[in-house]
């Protein structure tokens, strides 16, 4: 069991914390905030609700500049596609920069069973990939790590001074080592933000340049995503990029909006169009509105559980309000558990730039995996011990291998959680009775 | 046998949720936040996002402008913009003539050149500048690029240009 670093939790709380005011602060320098929330919630519900002849739309003006489109039904798919690609053209080095749809689907591992060397380019990403980790956070994935971590793993990896952990100096250093990878590769990928049907453009936002790098060198370039990234119009996207990055990370804009639909002279545009269970959550009346997602991380910001358990407290790959909905959409039984990390207090919805009704979808879940019969493996443990007074006696006067038993039910949610200690001394009850 | 894509119609098909209309956001436009001076605004902007602005009189010679802006760079680019946008400091560009993309990006320093009376409210007037017609390629870029993955600490310089500047060309009369 791992032991709590406190310091460290108190110091992600707060982090998390100032992210979130510093989006509260530019949503008041705007009037129509909520008309523009209002908005994209009306539009994205508008897009998911006519994706067939938007997709169709979306392809079409996409191929007729010159892109090629792929569909992809499920990940599997998604993977052999990429793999595909880079295969027929001997691609040896491949970089990419941040995507959800790349972790959902193991791109990279797959990748590198190919004998193919793939390597994240976001800042946070690539710290994440050398520790041999998962990000925590989809777009702070490397908001857990401290710089003295970074700076430890950066001398090992590329030689940094022993014990700088500037992150200026370690950014820059990074720079240098990432530059090198972006000259060398030959091919890069992107995820996408937004994917335009009137225009057939991928949309992609990124702060660092290592997309807009990634895509401007190698002679091929790959760009995919989920069919809930689609957006009608470019008018559309007037009323997403005012509201995403002031949500995501409290900036006016991100300093790249990059809209893609050619390939550049003399190289090859690919994108790939993945279902992997998203028409599943379309049917779905009670959770439809999760394909409202910006995925900008403004629930885990706000989150007064998110910000203090952090993103690998939860068992889906992506935690927080959304990643509770997410991962119920994608395997209720393997995922269920993290229903218990939402206090219900809607904190996330109310920031929500897209609407998502996420404290709604969690509680319906709680009800719908209860009234199945099918409650989670530590009710039923950890009931079983608690729910009788005479069974927790027992257990805790059995001292140790009662604790034991108390762990042994809990072990599959104490796994990367700290169990609190029983009093090894005398318990409250017996206190209370001999101090009569 | 079915294509993917055949698969994955069928299952929107049978997924089809309530149909929600189309949002008309004219009004949401018409009443978006238009500032008094949008010049001003756009020069706040672009400083808050990182970078610097300085004006051009006519006739001056715009790398001469860039270097005086960055006396100490190592490489600068000096290109063409479209417009800017007041309410965040972007630069709209377009696929770049008789040059890579990868310009936009690879320089230490990158200079953007517009014209003074270019420059639209908010990011609403901006798609309507560009209206529904493809391009090839186009670009909005507010300020130098940044990270902070590490620590939440703003650091310049992650992967693009270390530092961006707007030369800003006044019209003649």
């Amino acid at each position: 069991m791992r032991k709590i670093d406190h310091a460290k939790v108190d110091w992600q709380d707060e982090t998390l914390w100032l992210v979130r005011g510093k989006r509260d602060r530019l949503a008041k320098t705007i009037p129509e905030w909520e008309a523009l929330r209002d908005a994209a919630s009306r539009l994205k519900l508008y897009s998911n609700s006519h994706l067939p002849e938007l997709l169709e739309q979306f392809e079409k003006k996409a191929s007729a500049a010159g892109a090629v489109v792929h569909w992809a039904a499920d990940a599997r798919e998604y993977r052999e596609i990429i793999g595909n690609l880079l295969t027929e053209r001997g691609v040896k080095r491949f970089v990419k920069s941040k995507s959800m749809l790349s972790e959902e689907c193991g791109l990279v591992p797959y990748l590198e069973g190919l004998g193919i060397e793939a390597i994240e380019t976001d800042l946070g990403e690539r710290i994440i990939q050398l520790m041999g980790s998962r990000p925590s956070h989809i777009v702070l994935p490397a908001i857990h790590v401290k710089r003295e971590e970074v700076g430890r793993l950066f001398e090992k990896e590329m030689g940094t001074e022993p014990g700088n952990a500037d992150p200026t100096y370690l950014t820059h250093a990074a720079r240098r080592n990432l530059r090198e990878k972006f000259l060398t590769a030959d091919a890069g990928m992107t995820g996408v933000n937004f994917a335009v049907a009137s225009t057939g453009e991928v949309v992609v936002c990124t702060n660092e340049g290592n997309a807009d790098m990634g895509t401007s060198l190698p002679k091929l370039q790959i760009a995919a995503f989920g069919i809930d990234k689609i957006v009608p119009d470019r008018e559309s996207l007037g009323v997403f990029t005012r509201l995403l990055a002031r949500t995501a990370t409290g900036q006016p804009v991100t300093t790249y909006t990059t809209l893609y639909s050619a390939p550049r002279e003399g190289s090859e545009f690919h994108i790939i169009i993945v279902d992997n269970g998203r028409s599943r959550i379309l049917a779905d009346w009670e959770h439809f509105r999760l394909l409202n997602c910006l995925r900008c991380g403004g629930c885990m910001n706000t989150c007064p559980v998110y910000r203090r358990i952090g993103g690998y407290a939860y068992s889906y790959f992506i935690p927080g309000p959304v990643g509770i909905n997410l991962g119920i959409m994608a395997d209720a039984r393997r995922y269920r558990d993290n229903l218990s990390a939402c206090t219900l207090c809607a904190s996330c919805s109310s920031l929500c730039p897209a609407k998502v009704d996420l404290p709604d979808q969690i509680y319906k879940a709680r009800q719908r995996w209860h009234a199945s019969g099918r409650k989670m493996l530590l009710s039923k443990g950890m009931g079983l011990v608690m729910a009788q007074p005479w069974t927790l006696e027992t257990a805790l006067r059995a001292g140790k291998p009662g604790m034991k038993m108390l762990k042994a039910f809990g072990a599959r949610w104490g796994k990367g959680r700290e169990f609190p200690d029983i009093a090894s001394q005398k318990s409250y009850k017996k206190l209370r009775d001999g101090n009569k | 046998m079915a294509t993917s894509k055949e698969i994955i119609f069928r299952s929107l098909r049978a997924a089809q949720p309530e149909i929600f209309e189309k949002h008309d956001l004219a009004a949401l436009k018409q009443g978006s936040l238009r500032y008094e001076d949008p010049l001003a605004q756009f020069c706040e902007a672009v400083k808050g996002s990182g970078g610097k602005v300085r004006f051009l009189e006519s006739g001056e010679d715009e790398e001469d402008a860039a270097r005086e802006l960055f006396p100490e760079a190592e490489g600068i680019a000096v290109v063409p913009g479209r417009f800017g946008v007041a309410e965040n400091g972007c630069v709209y560009l377009p696929e770049p003539e008789g040059r890579p993309r990868v310009d936009y990006f690879i320089t230490d320093t990158l200079v953007l050149v517009i014209p003074e009376d270019a420059i639209v409210h908010n990011m609403h007037d901006a798609f309507d500048r560009l209206g529904e017609s493809p391009a090839r390629y186009g670009i909005f870029i507010s300020g130098p690029s940044k990270t902070a993955d590490i620590e939440q600490a703003l650091v310049f310089g992650a992967h693009g240009a270390r530092s961006l500047g707007v030369l800003i060309r006044r019209q003649d009369g």
